[in-house]
């Protein structure tokens, strides 16, 4: 969660900051001055590997000057007084300020240890005597940002961003034949989640899957579970409007106001909410919500200082950076598809023979086409409008500009966070959200492993 | 630019003695028994872009980071913590996280080498880095050849290295320059350890005009394909589990060669200590090894534990002639849509009774690895660097059945 606009150390760095900005190019338009401190904790527990637990604490701060040429020099672990050396090009002496938190500190990321455990102990606890589990893992991930910024022109700002997330993984054979389930869950509030009862989900679905067989190629109607389709705009509208892409065939999207889907069709990115949300990005600009598309129209773009400069905008707020080692993108922050009017039930009824996808695992686009393609590992069989038989893990190719076109359903039940995933943009990984209620797509096309047997 | 660029490198012996104080006080916040290690990196980076309607922009950074393991073999325990800043400062408070956060490894085996008093000492003769005007020269002249314009960046970088262990002591140097172009798909790298010896990266295949017809006989995979196909076909085969004695194409020749002449990883030890030596991973049409194991441990980054991982993946297959009918692939993509059943997504150009017939753009074709490792037949060509890790003429599979 965010938390209120400055913290008591935060001042001596944006003093820092604000100075070696404005001794630069006072009123240089893009010029800033970046700091954070962050600890991340990592944790996996499996009955079929070594376990792992790391720490680590970074420290670091990044200054860009507008040129010419841009030019961005950064530092790892250097106090604020070192600031204006670094910039004078003399080597930085890391010196420590704080020190690192002790690890039996159990708030913020540490409890990713104990959650982990918890659910390790939950799933084990279930695994089957009867030889049918191969193994169970947990892989627990969680990270505290506070980040300063100081901007030509601008107010400085201070950010807390912090997160985390835990993931089971199941896998079982029974006569010949595998099965596996995944579940992910995150950590939000100070309560847990119900432990048995997602080690009961996973194992129930790894159980179910036994019998699934592979997806059938001729299908061309899914059905996307509440909350899983928002990968799908994450990939075909949320990438392609990334403001950094070539106006001139970077994108697919690239017109404003093109009419590219229905009209009950909007795409909203809004950073202040999903499960690692920001106030301020990474260049000190208020997060706010962006339309990518309205009533199916190009409505917008995700904007950087420098991409909206280049646009003659406004920068949206979406200017993030993995860490201060690496130059600012726009990126997405959650990405969704509003909810419409149409029961979840309905928009299967009306599917003779399809998918309806639960689980997808990743995916990767190529903006300039508008073509995606996504690996679905939990789907079944729609036939004559009922969910039948699982199915087996295939992979999904949607053609923005032919399919988007065909979403004819749109359910009521918005949902987050139904999958987890982090967003990889030029070596730049970032914890992002996505949303969408339940809704069809007429048109897209199934590789399956069928087609080997074919 | 930054005219007055007044880095000074740190001397590794210097690095090495404050790594090894700094091991001093660590290890007295241990219980008797348990085993600490301090990992230092100190890094240098200079990064120069070209971005199609934006221009030039210049990065330069310095990165200082500790990590401290620690393992008590009575209670089979193992800890890691890292933090940025330099050991002199960080590694008592980094020993204790790492002591506190431990976990339980039944049977774990000592994380790193015990090789006595000597200390391992791999040093490159100069720590200079190439200025920016010159990282800048080397891309403009790669962008004269281009097939079109697109982002480039190029990286010159200088890492020193010092670890400080009961029974361990280790410094290392290193230079590196890489560049990646970013054309419609996968980014295209190359990798050195000098600039003057730094391929160039056209970015983009140069696709001819695509056309339409069917696509007979093998496949020919190009440096750009193979910078993807074969790490991660050896990850497949020779990860994890390696199923030894598999039967493989004669073309699947591989070993991992962390002491060839010039590799950007590699060295004569690990991360952990342990030697390395060039290893066979497939010979003579079998799987005879995998990566892992001591030799092969390595961090991506003070941040991570040591994972195995090859250093330079040489392929030396047989040579063969060349089919009139083919399908050159220059850009690869892998679709898994299970760890045993991939997608290949494939661009190139169809070669038709000896003469070209066309670009292919997207050409799709369900495959797993063992069936594209028995499917590896033979090379054509120069070996020529793949990428950031492989030294591999083309390689030339068969029987993989029609693409669509």
């Amino acid at each position: 969660m965010t938390t209120p606009p400055f913290q008591a150390d935060d001042f001596e760095w944006l003093e820092a900051l604000s100075r070696a900005v404005s001794s630069f190019h006072g009123g240089a338009p893009i010029a800033t001055a970046f700091q954070e401190e962050r600890e991340d904790r990592r944790v996996v527990l499996s009955t079929g590997r070594p376990p792992e637990s790391t720490v680590s604490f970074t420290t670091g701060v990044s200054i860009r000057r507008p040129g010419p040429p841009p030019e961005e020099i950064w530092a790892a672990g250097i106090s604020p007084e070192a600031v204006s050396p670094l910039l004078d090009g003399r080597t930085p002496r890391p010196e420590r300020r704080e020190p690192i938190p002790k690890a039996e500190d159990r708030s913020g990321p540490a409890r990713i240890v104990r959650a982990a455990r918890s659910l390790f102990e939950a799933a084990t606890a279930r695994a089957s005597g009867d030889g049918r589990t191969g193994t169970v893992a947990v892989v627990g991930s969680a990270f505290r940002q506070r980040v300063r910024v100081a901007a030509a022109g601008g107010t400085p700002r201070a950010d807390t961003r912090e997160g985390g997330w835990l993931r089971l993984e199941v896998e079982g054979s029974d006569r010949g034949r595998t099965s596996g389930a995944v579940v992910e869950v995150v950590l939000r509030g100070a309560a847990d989640p119900p432990w048995d009862d997602l080690a009961r989900d996973a194992f129930a679905r790894m159980e179910s899957r036994f019998e699934a067989v592979p997806a059938d190629p001729r299908v061309t109607d899914v059905v996307f579970a509440p909350g899983i389709g928002g990968i799908l705009l994450h990939e075909l509208v949320g990438h392609s409007l990334e403001g950094d892409l070539p106006r001139d065939g970077g994108s697919w999207l690239a017109g404003d106001g093109a009419r590219v889907a229905p009209a009950e069709v909007t795409v909203i990115d809004d950073p202040r909410r999903g499960r690692v949300p920001w106030r301020y990005d990474d260049e000190g600009v208020e997060a706010r919500a962006v339309p990518l598309l309205r009533e199916g129209r190009v409505a917008g773009a995700l904007l950087d200082r420098a991409s909206a400069r280049r646009r003659s905008l406004e920068p949206t707020g979406h200017g993030r950076r993995s860490g201060f080692r690496d130059p600012v993108l726009p990126r997405m922050g959650a990405t969704f598809l509003t909810a419409g009017s149409v029961s979840p039930a309905d928009t299967i009824a009306e599917v003779r023979r399809g998918l309806y996808v639960r689980r997808m695992s990743g995916a990767t686009c190529e903006p300039a086409r508008g073509r995606a393609i996504f690996r679905v590992t939990e789907a079944e069989a729609i036939e004559q409008g009922r969910r039948s038989h699982p199915v087996q893990p295939f992979l999904l190719e949607v053609e923005g500009p032919r399919s988007l076109p065909t979403i004819d359903a749109i359910a009521s039940d918005l949902s987050f966070d139904a999958c987890i995933g982090t967003c990889q943009r030029l070596g730049q990984p970032l914890s992002t959200s996505v949303g969408a209620p339940t809704f069809r797509l007429r048109l897209i096309r199934v590789l399956s492993t069928q087609e080997l047997q074919g | 630019m930054i005219a007055d660029d007044r880095t000074e490198f740190p001397d590794p012996e210097g690095e090495l003695r404050e790594t090894t104080r700094a091991w001093d006080r660590a290890r007295r916040v241990a219980s008797s028994g348990t085993a600490i290690e301090i990992y230092t990196r100190w890094s240098r980076r200079v990064r120069v872009r070209i971005e199609p309607g934006v221009g030039r922009i210049e990065e330069r950074g310095w990165d200082v980071g500790t990590a401290v393991r620690s393992h008590d073999p009575s209670m089979s325990t193992l800890g890691f913590a890292a933090a940025s800043g330099r050991a002199a400062i960080e590694a008592v408070a980094l020993a204790r996280v790492a002591l506190e956060s431990a976990v339980r490894v039944p049977g774990a085996s000592a994380p790193w080498s015990r090789r006595g008093e000597r200390v391992l000492r791999d040093l490159d003769p100069t720590l200079e880095l190439p200025s920016a005007g010159r990282l800048f020269d080397w891309l403009d002249g790669a962008a004269a050849g281009a097939a079109r314009p697109a982002t480039r960046w190029i990286e010159a970088a200088a890492t020193v290295e010092a670890v400080a262990a009961e029974g361990l002591s280790w410094v290392r140097t290193r230079r590196r320059v890489w560049a990646v172009a970013l054309g419609e798909g996968l980014p295209e790298t190359s990798a050195a350890r000098s600039l003057e010896a730094l391929p160039p990266v056209p970015a983009g295949p140069g696709l001819a005009a695509p056309s339409e017809g069917p696509i007979r006989g093998p496949l020919r995979f190009g440096p750009r394909a193979l910078a993807v196909l074969v790490p991660s076909l050896v990850r497949a085969l020779h990860g994890g589990a390696p199923p030894l004695g598999l039967e493989v194409g004669p073309g699947w020749e591989v070993r991992d060669d962390p002491r060839f002449p010039g590799a950007v990883v590699g060295g004569t030890f690990d991360d952990c200590g342990f030697e390395a030596v060039p290893r066979a991973l497939s010979r003579r049409g079998r799987v005879i090894e995998g990566v892992q194991g001591p030799g092969t441990l390595r961090r991506g980054s003070y941040r991570d534990l040591p994972e195995p991982g090859p250093s330079l993946l040489v392929v030396t297959p047989p040579m063969a002639a060349l089919s009139e009918d083919r399908l050159d692939v220059l850009s690869l993509r892998i679709e898994p849509a299970t760890p045993k059943r991939w997608r290949l997504e494939m661009d190139g150009e169809r070669w038709v009774a000896g003469r070209s017939a066309g670009g292919v753009r997207g050409a799709g074709l369900w495959t797993d690895p063992v069936t594209l490792a028995r499917a590896c037949v033979a090379g054509s060509g120069e070996p020529a660097p793949c990428g950031w890790g492989v030294l591999s003429p083309a390689l030339i599979f068969e029987g993989l059945g029609a693409a669509e």
